[in-house]
């Protein structure tokens, strides 16, 4: 696997100032509790994409370093789930997973059409 | 290759910096978006406020009051100045509060756009783990009208 793209950080770069955006304007009410949510729903898959993206790529130490916050806060925010009105803690955590499984296979089948192009 | 070197260690700090700021406010958020998720659900259980006293404004901040349990009738109390503050309601069907009682509780309106009166419909979730509830008052066309966090 190759160097790192400049876009991956810059995407990554991008998802924080996103979750950020959702915490800030959910804490000041300018943005609905259940648009909320699903900001999070969604932010959790990309961050599973962008988590494969990252960690199969060199430097890989590095990587480890930005990807394990991540972990860290989707593990809390999970535990904290526990204090919603429903079994909602797995919900994040399954699109986390399927931000996995997509981002394997956009990964796999970009790579196998780059090595037929070449 | 220096210059992509300094980008990685700029997103590694970026990332820690987002994470202890997410970190630190999750439990905000995620009571902020329990209390719209429950708005949405079907309650738990029913109730009906038959007094609120001597309450004049709600607690926006968590406050601690007691709360207690007698059959149907449960109710919050606080002291206050001098004064005995009570919200108290009476289960018309489903589950209570579920948490225990005679006991401290941390309480705060999450959203409160109209205090409990007597006559109000209130609306019962209990939190997945157990150590709480959200209280959602309703008015007579069921339009919801604050939440209430106990714990």
């Amino acid at each position: 696997m190759g160097e790192t793209p400049r876009r991956v950080y810059g995407v990554w770069l991008l998802w924080l100032l996103a979750l950020a955006l959702t915490i800030h304007l959910t804490l000041t009410r300018q943005m609905d509790g259940l648009v909320s949510l699903w900001m999070i729903e969604g932010l959790a898959f990309a961050s599973g994409a962008l988590s494969v993206l990252l960690l199969t790529r060199p430097p890989y130490g590095a990587h480890f370093l930005i990807w394990l916050p991540v972990l860290l806060f989707g593990m809390w925010y999970s535990l904290m789930s526990f204090d919603m009105p429903t079994d909602y803690w797995q919900t994040p955590l399954k699109r986390h997973a399927l931000g996995w499984l997509v981002g394997g296979l956009g990964m796999w089948v970009w790579e196998r059409l780059r090595r037929r192009a070449s | 290759m220096r210059g992509r070197n300094f980008l990685t260690w700029l997103v590694a700090v970026a990332t820690w910096a987002t994470m202890v700021y997410a970190l630190w406010n999750a439990q905000s958020l995620i009571a902020l978006q329990g209390a719209a998720l429950a708005k949405t659900l079907p309650p738990e259980g029913v109730a009906r406020i038959t007094q609120a006293t001597n309450l004049r404004e709600a607690p926006l901040q968590h406050e601690v009051w007691r709360y207690y349990r007698d059959g149907r009738l449960a109710w919050l109390e606080k002291h206050e100045a001098g004064q005995k503050i009570i919200v108290e309601w009476e289960t018309v069907h489903g589950a209570p509060c579920g948490i225990s009682y005679n006991e401290p509780v941390s309480v705060r309106a999450i959203e409160s756009k109209q205090l409990p009166q007597q006559g109000m419909t209130l609306h019962i979730y209990r939190k997945t783990s157990r150590l709480g509830c959200y209280l959602v008052l309703r008015d007579s066309e069921g339009a919801s009208v604050g939440v209430w966090e106990v714990n």
